[in-house]
């Protein structure tokens, strides 16, 4: 069965997973990603303007108003992109189960 | 002690990351950037503060107070875009933050993204410039001049530096570091080829026409033409009188370069090279011709 969408990137993938509990602007997104990925993956504000840009195209995400004077601009998940995290989560998780199955589990290599 | 400076250098798009790092050394030494552009930038002395620099190159942005608003949310104060599509921005120093802190790309995709935004551009334009040569190399074969060569040259350069520098730019990693003076080097490379095509461009050409009477007691006509560049010149006479005629081209000295010479309807060329400065054409009749004929002249210097 043909995927609905290509793999995320890393950036992509945090983005999304980082707005999933609710709305988030740009900084909060990139320090809840270092944190996530263990300072592994930092997205810089090029990097940031255009995935968000992207997935708002996609109809992934959209942003809703900031409250206060705050000139942040606030995200949230829309339920398809809500459904592309999970489809996402979910073939990683079976990437990772596969993994699992050769390298920690004793399977041999080669085997039928 | 100065308090501004502007500095005059040119970074070729596919050396971006190397005018970032001049720009950062430039804060280092106290000169904060004020205005950065193409071919001039302006710096302010501040040695209180330290920034590193980004440099962004997008031309479609569809959202301008969203692109800032997402530079600004991670500390990136805008500073200035270019006509073609280049944004700086700048960041205050902190050196006990990672160097990631300073990067607005940051992951393979979107760098990729970006070096393509100006690969696409560059070997289009690039593509052109090498039709242009070839146009102006079959011009050139056809009429063979010094501006001709000229423009062929240029137009070959910057096809040729165009085509490169997008593939540089689309693959760093192959391309290696450019070495230190290339900012200049290319300024100096890129001003040439500029003032070769204009040399090319500016394609002098003169025209007169006249009616002339033939009286003996009158000197002969003389049309004064100016040549701007050292080239080979066409001289093209056309010449509608029942006498017959010399037509001479003269410098300033009195020295003949040429003659065209006959009488009905003469028409005739001549290709000649001429140094910058004034020249004369004159028509003359030959002796025997009848007071009060008749001659209308058309000259066309190309």
């Amino acid at each position: 069965m043909a995927r609905p969408t290509e793999p995320l990137t890393e950036s992509y993938f945090y983005i999304l997973l980082c707005l999933y509990r609710g709305p988030n602007h740009g900084y909060g997104i990139m320090r809840r990603t270092l944190a996530l990925s263990e300072g592994h993956v930092h997205i810089g504000s090029g990097t940031m303007y255009g995935a968000t840009g992207n997935m708002m195209k996609k109809g992934w995400i959209q942003e809703c108003p900031t409250p206060g004077a705050d000139r942040r601009r606030l995200y949230r998940l829309t339920d398809a992109g809500r459904q592309v995290l999970l489809d996402e989560a979910a073939r990683l998780k079976h990437l990772a189960a596969a993994a699992d199955s050769v390298m920690i589990e004793g399977g041999t290599e080669n085997e039928e | 002690m100065k308090n501004k400076k502007t500095r005059y250098v040119m970074y070729p798009a596919w050396e971006y990351r190397r005018e970032i790092e001049d720009l950062n050394a430039l804060s280092d030494r106290g000169w904060q950037l004020e205005k950065g552009g193409c071919f001039r930038s302006v710096f302010y002395r501040d040695e209180s503060v330290l920034y590193r620099y980004a440099l962004d190159y997008n031309r479609s942005i569809d959202d301008p107070v969203r692109y800032r608003d997402t530079f600004a949310e991670q500390g990136w104060e805008f500073i200035s875009d270019t006509f073609n599509g280049w944004h700086f921005f700048r960041k205050v120093y902190d050196p006990s933050l990672p160097p990631e802190e300073y990067e607005i790309y940051t992951d393979e995709t979107s760098v990729r993204d970006m070096s393509d935004r100006w690969s696409r551009l560059g070997y289009a334009f690039g593509g052109v410039e090498l039709a242009l040569t070839a146009a102006n190399a079959l011009f050139a074969l056809r009429h063979p001049s010094v501006t001709g060569i000229a423009c062929t040259l240029a137009c070959l350069g910057l096809g040729v530096m165009l085509l490169v520098g997008a593939w540089r730019i689309r693959h760093p990693d192959v391309a290696g570091k450019p070495r230190r003076s290339m900012g200049w080097c290319f300024t100096t490379l890129f001003s040439v080829l500029l003032l070769g095509l204009l040399f090319g461009v500016i394609r002098y050409t003169q025209y007169s026409s006249s009616e002339y009477v033939y009286d003996p007691a009158m000197p002969p006509w003389t049309w004064e033409m100016s040549v701007p560049l050292p080239d080979f010149y066409t001289l093209d006479v056309e010449a509608d009188t029942d006498a017959n005629v010399d037509i001479t081209v003269t410098n300033k000295s009195g020295k003949v370069l040429t003659t065209l010479g006959g009488g009905g309807d003469l028409r005739g060329k001549a290709t000649i090279f001429l140094l910058p400065g004034k020249y004369d054409v004159t028509v003359q009749y030959v002796d025997g011709t009848e007071p009060g004929t008749v001659g209308t002249f058309r000259f066309e210097v190309d």
